[in-house]
């Protein structure tokens, strides 16, 4: 019986919320924001940093700071979408063996559903310690333009984030 | 006389029936009754324990209202704190008596401004010559500095402030890479 939340995972920034007495509330990340960047960056001791703390280290830590991993989400390493990203991506974007998009990260090799589980995980921890319970059931936004394998990717993201 | 003997018997065979079906219901009424009761039971811890959480939610809530209530004024604030500093750094080498004594001026209302807005919580962050921390700084460029270590600000763009430890604004810092 416990609490739903919902997650917005966006591009850019993303953002949970809870249902209560009949409305929604945002709720605030350990920062104080309502919005959390969509940025995962691992620091040389193999740490993961999430949030505004990862983008605010993105200049010096180019090669090992992801984002908008939503764009190759579910995507094939030959799509159009992915070839574009790319191309602007400081991080490198390649092809696992099945033809996904996958992204490295230093020498670690990381599918874009690991890199979206660290920022579901800090979603996550933001509620749980807002609502004092833990969560084990959320709904995660996805475009409506998503197809069935991002949609898939997108679910399995929440399932590696628990 | 005839009907109305007839009515009473129908009503006696009536309640009869109805006192059967009760009797043959009664065992899986109970069943029933025990499921709705836990069934209620359970909602109770429940609600008990949400009840419990909302009150800690609430009594956290009015701490946070307490420390970072004036968040948004503190913020805005903070741009003018930027601009005393700005406008100081253009005249206070300045040769003129009366410039001089302007940058005078206004370096004291700086002071007394930046004291009242400290007692209210607010911290200006320690940047330059630390080691990067993102929790704090945020990165603008890199460049190549003697004698610095790598990842020491050696520059700072914007100064950052915290709100009762807790970070309104990061620091715009520019950190040194010598390879």
């Amino acid at each position: 019986m416990g609490r739903i939340i919902g997650i917005d995972l966006g591009t850019t920034n993303s953002c949970v919320a809870v249902y209560e007495n009949g409305k929604y509330v945002i709720i605030p990340n350990a920062e104080g924001q309502n919005t959390t960047p969509s940025v995962v960056a691992y620091n040389d001791k193999g740490e993961a940093l999430v949030g505004k703390v990862a983008k605010n280290q993105a200049v010096t830590n180019p090669g090992k700071t992801v984002y908008g991993v939503k764009r190759l989400i579910g995507r094939k390493a030959t799509d159009k979408e992915a070839l574009d990203f790319k191309k602007v991506a400081p991080f490198d974007v390649f092809a696992n063996k099945n033809g996904d998009a996958w992204v490295k990260v230093g020498d670690k090799e990381m599918s874009p559903q690991e890199v979206s589980a660290r920022i579901l995980e800090k979603m996550k921890k933001s509620a749980e310690d807002y609502l004092g319970q833990p969560v084990t059931e959320a709904v995660i936004t996805v475009p409506a333009y998503f197809n069935d394998a991002q949609r898939q990717a997108t679910k399995d993201a929440g399932r590696i984030a628990g | 006389m005839q009907n109305g003997e007839t009515q009473e018997e129908e009503v006696k065979t009536e309640a009869n029936t109805n006192e059967e079906v009760e009797v043959e219901a009664a065992p899986e009424e109970s069943e029933s009754t025990e499921s709705t009761k836990d069934e209620y039971k359970d909602k109770y811890f429940y609600i008990a324990a949400e009840m419990q959480n909302m009150q800690k939610r609430f009594e956290r809530e009015k701490e946070n209202l307490f420390k970072y209530g004036n968040e948004k004024i503190m913020t805005d604030l903070v741009d003018i704190i930027d601009n005393f500093e700005r406008t100081l750094g253009f005249i206070e080498n300045d040769e003129d008596e009366k410039v001089k004594n302007i940058a005078v001026g206004i370096q004291m209302i700086n002071k007394l401004f930046n004291e009242k807005l400290e007692r209210h919580g607010l911290k200006k962050i320690e940047a330059l010559d630390v080691e990067f921390n993102p929790e704090f700084h945020e990165a603008l460029s890199q460049r190549a500095e003697e004698g610095k270590a790598n990842n020491t600000v050696v520059e700072v763009y914007q100064n950052g402030y915290t709100l009762n430890d807790r970070v309104i604004r990061a620091a715009k810092v520019i950190i040194a890479k010598n390879d």
